[in-house]
């Protein structure tokens, strides 16, 4: 699953926190992210979107590909 | 005298900026609320006044901190705001760039780490930059000084030499522009606020920033409360988040020019590698704090104490009491210097080469940005104590002094968490409880004493973390927590 590239196909669902920090380092819907790196145990996921390298929760992540 | 903000994301080398552009500074209390220092320094030879503000993503705040920015514009009128950013990710930065224009006050933005840009082969138009932004673009590199003589000369200005910039006006949806138009139209009729700052003003409530809707209800602006629901239910936010960034890529993209591309490897990302590993970051993690405690302990702390004490108990203790001898003092003044005062403050003075290099290691371990690595490998565990990896920086912290720790827990978003993280601290043995773990294990154990020390960390952490728990569900804590890095 690594270097896979997802788009992100949703917002819904994540608190408005976290929603508003992903915003902030410019993410979208229809953004392209390149996944670096997933933790054992659904553990955190890194993602690199423009350059920049982002760890996140897998649960975030699952919901941001929309699964 | 003129007033320069500091403001920028986070990582933007803000802090670096401000040593080189002051020579002097000072720490002038708190911001209001919160427990961040406000730091303000004058540029050299020179009465402007630069006040450096905490790093921030947007003027929307999450964490405490976050919030002094937002109080600072709304309260204070600064003559200039440098907009530090970060060259090569322009794209997030420039988010922030568009609400600090918006508000109209004279900005500057600087292209930091352009060095680091130009590395990855790109370059950006910085023309086309100005032209769209509507304000000066200035290049720097922090760390080499490069472009900062002439930065330096324009924030070294008098009031009256600053032009004006009009603010940024992007194209919102029309509904949206509406809104902003009716709403600020009544603010200026019927409130007396300044066009400007009520455009502003009007733009960041319907964009449900926090701190200016708290604002707004205790001025009581009519205007903007009673719409609230209609701008929450028409979900002007997004719109108002799509056209910023919107904009930002078009501009970039008629910005953007290719250098020839250079293609390597650095250092910095092989280490990322390793240290981020998903099965070796653990190891890796404890690896680092066992050879932090085997510094501290037995290579270079306990030996160089050892001197000290040597050194204190031996010669100066017998010249003390020559000296004192031979000066005629009473012996009861002799005996309290030398067995009182050389004696007792000498016996917590050994110590001090122990804390010295603890502090020295986790300070360095903090501006690598290894910190940042560990909140995410040590993240999965602290989830299934209900917090998040970023809790475990404060009660690394916690290890050097308990209280700075707790300090480092405000970048925690949830209240709860902040407040059982807060809690745990305690337990995290702090560097003044080493005395006591040396004299136990000075007079317990006499082989093995940097691992003795160390299990007896991870006991304390071991127990803070079944509180962790034991809080959490005393709590009852179901918010999920923010985890972005």
């Amino acid at each position: 699953m690594i270097m896979k590239q997802f788009t992100i196909h949703q917002f819904n669902g994540l608190d408005d926190s976290t929603t508003q920090r992903l915003h902030s380092l410019g993410l979208q819907t229809g953004s392209v992210l390149t996944t670096v790196r997933f933790y054992p145990f659904h553990g955190p996921v890194i993602i690199q979107v423009d350059q920049q390298r982002i760890g996140i929760r897998y649960q975030v992540f699952r919901q941001l590909i929309g699964g | 005298m003129t007033t320069v903000a500091l403001l920028g994301n986070p990582n933007t080398g803000k802090t670096t900026l401000f040593n080189e552009l002051t020579d002097k500074y000072a720490y002038v209390g708190n911001w209001t609320g919160v427990t961040v220092e406000k730091k303000v320094g004058q540029i050299k030879h020179s009465d402007t006044m630069v006040v450096d503000l905490p790093g921030i993503y947007s003027l929307n705040p999450i964490t405490k901190d976050e919030s002094v920015v937002t109080n600072y514009l709304l309260r204070s009128k600064p003559d200039l705001i440098l907009n530090v950013t970060n060259a090569s990710q322009l794209k997030r930065n420039l988010l922030l760039s568009i609400e600090v224009l918006e508000l109209g006050l004279p900005v500057i933005i600087t292209l930091n780490m352009i060095d680091d840009l130009k590395r990855t082969g790109h370059y950006y138009n910085l023309e086309t930059l100005a032209n769209a932004l509507g304000c000066p673009i200035r290049t720097t590199n922090a760390r080499s000084k490069e472009g900062l003589e002439q930065l330096k000369s324009e924030l070294v200005k008098d009031q009256a030499q600053i032009h004006e910039n009009s603010p940024l006006k992007l194209d919102y949806p029309m509904m949206v522009n509406q809104a902003i138009r009716q709403a600020t139209n009544s603010l200026v009729n019927d409130y007396k606020i300044e066009p400007q700052f009520a455009h502003w003003l009007s733009i960041q409530y319907i964009n449900c920033n926090k701190v200016v809707r708290k604002y707004a209800k205790a001025h009581d602006l009519k205007p903007l409360l009673s719409q609230r629901a209609y701008y929450d239910a028409q979900k002007f936010e997004d719109a108002i988040f799509e056209t910023r960034l919107a904009f930002i890529e078009s501009t970039l993209t008629t910005a953007t020019e290719t250098l020839e591309s250079t293609k390597h490897v650095t250092i910095t990302s092989k280490i990322d590698k390793v240290v981020t590993h998903p099965l070796l970051g653990l190891p890796v993690f404890i690896g680092v704090f066992f050879l932090m405690f085997k510094l501290s302990f037995d290579w270079i702390g306990t030996p160089l104490s050892n001197q000290l004490d040597a050194l204190l108990s031996g010669p100066i203790s017998t010249w003390a009491n020559h000296f004192l001898t031979q000066v005629g003092a009473l012996p009861m003044l002799r005996s309290l210097v030398v067995n009182g005062l050389i004696a007792g403050v000498g016996g917590v003075l050994v110590f001090m080469p122990q804390i010295f290099v603890l502090f020295a290691c986790i300070s360095i371990l903090e501006d690598s940005g290894y910190m940042a690595r560990a909140a995410l490998v040590t993240d999965r565990i602290m989830e299934l104590i209900g917090l998040n990896g970023k809790a475990f920086i404060p009660l690394i912290i916690g290890f050097g002094c308990n209280v700075t720790g707790i300090m480092a827990a405000r970048t925690i978003e949830q209240p709860k968490e902040r407040l059982i993280t807060t809690l745990i601290s305690p337990f995290m043995s702090c560097s003044a409880r080493l005395p006591i773990y040396s004299l136990f294990v000075a007079a317990l154990f006499p082989r093995h004493q940097a691992v003795i020390v160390l299990s007896i960390y991870f006991l304390g952490i071991t127990v803070g973390l079944l509180m962790a728990k034991f809080y959490h569900v005393l709590f009852h804590v179901k918010e999920n927590s923010v985890f972005i890095v």
